[in-house]
């Protein structure tokens, strides 16, 4: 697997790096460390999102499927949104989380427009369903990386 | 005109290894992945238009939440690529841990 990071990027990312380590004595950090709190948070909404599906889906056609009736839904995801970007934004070196978890907001609040404008299509509620499982692997993926990284430095002791 | 995936992708395609030059080969793989998926969606929003199936809005909503998506996977690409890249400086220095903190006497690595 690669990544993209440019040779010469890496390059001198590790030689400036080696100095700063060399002369402070600790292990170098670019990414905040695995915290339990957020993989639990993202695990949570996917959940409820993934539910939401179903029910739609179940219903779509019907006045069951209807906007009115999945308010509190929404609203119960921002808040889990919400909340997730708020400690995401209180750890260190968490950008990346951070910026995806607002991201995921975006699109639960695009979601819920849609839904309000009346679903088009089982394809399009196919396709959005695909977008959240390409958004909760991706941040899922992340996380347990960090969680490796974690493990790691605290067998080395570091 | 009918859209065709394959087409839409050949162009963003051909821009974005345009615009990364030497970055391509790096992130070759996500962006053809990533490429795909808004064409697909793309072409979606054109089948539904053309039966009458979905409003301006809508599909302003739906391709804005691909993009959404597409960001979110990126993210991820460029953490892995931070990490791995944290993971490379600190096996480097442990790797000289014990022969320059044995040479000066202090535990300095």
């Amino acid at each position: 697997m690669t990544y993209p990071i440019s040779r010469a990027r890496t390059v001198a990312l590790f030689c400036s790096l080696a100095i700063v380590l060399i002369s402070s004595g600790c292990a170098v950090q670019f990414v905040s460390r695995y915290d339990e709190t957020t993989e639990k948070s993202i695990t949570t909404i996917q959940r409820d999102v993934e539910r939401l599906f179903q029910e739609i889906e179940r219903s779509l056609g019907t006045p069951e499927a209807r906007y009115e009736n999945y308010v509190a839904v929404y609203e119960q995801l921002q808040i889990e949104a919400t909340m997730l970007n708020t400690r995401a934004q209180a750890i260190d070196m968490n950008s990346i989380t951070t910026e995806q978890s607002e991201q995921l907001i975006g699109w639960l609040n695009n979601l819920q427009r849609l839904h309000r404008t009346g679903i088009p299509a089982v394809d399009v509620l196919a396709v959005t369903r695909q977008q959240a499982r390409q958004i909760f692997v991706a941040m899922l993926k992340f996380e347990l990386a960090k969680k490796r990284q974690s493990d790691t430095v605290i067998v080395d002791g570091r | 005109m009918t859209l065709r995936a394959s087409s839409l992708v050949k162009k963003m395609l051909a821009a974005a290894k345009s615009e990364l030059g030497e970055k391509w080969p790096d992130v070759r793989i996500y962006a053809e992945s990533e490429a795909r998926k808004l064409a697909q969606t793309i072409v979606m929003i054109e089948k539904l238009k053309a039966t009458g199936r979905i409003s301006r809005k809508q599909a302003d909503i739906l391709f804005d939440m691909q993009k959404q998506t597409s960001r979110v996977v990126l993210l991820t690409v460029e953490g892995l690529g931070l990490l791995a890249a944290e993971a490379a400086v600190n096996a480097a220095v442990k790797s000289i841990r014990d022969t320059v903190n044995d040479a000066i006497g202090w535990r300095l690595v």
